[in-house]
């Protein structure tokens, strides 16, 4: 007899043996803090575990969160992970049934595999973004202009928060326990508040930015903003996904696309570019989007001599 | 044994059916050549004999909505319907019947 049940933050600890086959090289900890998220919500939930008796043997993990976007609360649900016990994959399909009947939610699946890919895409929902961009370090000239512009960019965290408005202080908050970075580009009165992480793929460190509250500073300033984030990821690389830069020329950057596009389904007139990757696995677990290495050598061969 | 032959030359066994017959060997039919799975006998478990996972099972929605025009909201479907060719054609008879 196979049961569906809620779980909540409490149960996690429960699912920690099923929470290392899907991806072992997270901890114990690590799940926790995902699920124990510090944002209020009315959610009194976290997932849905398929159990087997008291074992175990499926589960699904949301993080809910609201955002204020165009003036309007907007709910939003993560798919956070989706892990079922081989032997108990004829009852997956029980996890996602509740999720669909969040008709008010914006849902999203930012680390689909292929199969979740397949599913989720039958059940209606769509791509969100189907690729990102990798932002190349600055050539001299362009090291030479960064330095100029980098007394614009702040990433003292304490100095970051003060000078946030309200909205963005709440997400600086909200992220302040996923060793996530900060960064503060000024433009006058405008700024454009960033937020990203150090992912590192198959030991290669890049930096990844998930959140940019202004498209046009970013743009002003990219090559000061990639340097630093490089430079405090340990990096050469900076990656972004496309519908976050969406069409503004940034210098010495190519596309790629992901393993498997990145789905959502709006019970809102939300678009794509409305939807960014904060309060996601990809915050909270750190996760990896690189496809392969083969594609970013072919992409940096077309851009620096021109061959595909 | 009642053996009824697919496009490509296999064989499914849709042994024991009588009005509901047609509608199972069509399902059989369905996992043999659209989704690539030999079903034994219309009672084989399915969910519990591994041959039917989320994906399967979200492919044959689709195949059902394109062969019987049945659409099975996946939000309100009972996995226990699907857990044989049999329980499937049973469900397959009660939607295409009308409610009094």
């Amino acid at each position: 007899m196979v049961e569906l049940r809620k779980i909540d933050r409490s149960m996690i600890s429960d699912l920690h043996r099923l929470l290392r086959e899907l991806n072992p090289r997270l901890t114990e900890d690590d799940w926790e803090r995902a699920f124990n998220y510090t944002w209020g919500t009315e959610e009194d939930y976290c997932g849905y575990g398929l159990f087997a008796g008291s074992e175990p043997v499926g589960f699904l993990g949301l993080i809910f969160s609201r955002r204020l976007i165009d003036n309007k609360i907007e709910a939003f649900c993560n798919i956070t992970c989706w892990i079922v016990k081989k032997e108990y994959r004829g009852y997956g399909l029980r996890l996602i049934q509740p999720v669909l009947k969040l008709k008010d939610y914006t849902i999203t699946d930012l680390t689909p595999s292929s199969a979740v890919f397949q599913i989720l895409e039958r059940l209606g929902f769509r791509e969100l973004d189907t690729g990102f961009r990798i932002l190349l370090p600055s050539t001299h000239r362009g090291a030479r202009r960064a330095a100029e512009d980098s007394d614009n960019v702040v990433q003292d965290e304490a100095l970051i928060e003060r000078e946030l408005n309200d909205s963005d202080r709440k997400l600086f908050k909200d992220h302040k326990s996923y060793k996530c970075g900060h960064l503060l580009a000024r433009d006058g009165q405008s700024y454009c508040y960033l937020v990203y992480t150090r992912v590192e793929w198959r030991r290669f460190p890049y930096g990844y930015i998930h959140y940019i509250s202004n498209l046009d500073v970013f743009a002003k300033y990219s090559r000061v903003i990639r340097a630093a984030i490089a430079g405090s990821c340990k990096s050469w690389l900076v990656v972004v996904d496309s519908r976050l830069t969406q069409s503004v020329k940034l210098p010495l950057s190519f596309d790629l696309p992901f393993r498997y596009p990145k789905l959502y389904r709006s019970g809102s007139t939300l678009r794509p570019a409305q939807i960014d990757n904060l309060y996601t696995e990809l915050v909270v677990l750190h996760m990896d989007i690189i496809p392969d290495l083969s594609k970013i050598k072919r992409a940096l061969l077309a851009v620096f001599i021109g061959k595909r | 044994m009642n053996l009824v032959s697919t496009r490509d030359g296999c064989s499914v066994d849709v042994d024991g059916m009588s009005d509901s017959g047609d509608i199972r060997g069509q399902i059989l039919r369905i996992f043999l050549e659209n989704l690539n799975i030999e079903v034994a006998s219309a009672d084989t478990d399915l969910i519990d004999g591994g041959l039917l996972d989320s994906l399967t099972l979200v492919n044959l929605l689709a195949h059902l909505e394109k062969e019987f025009g049945l659409v099975v909201p996946i939000e309100d479907l009972e996995v226990d319907n699907f857990r044989s060719a049999r329980r499937i054609a049973e469900l397959v008879m009660k939607m295409r019947t009308p409610e009094s």
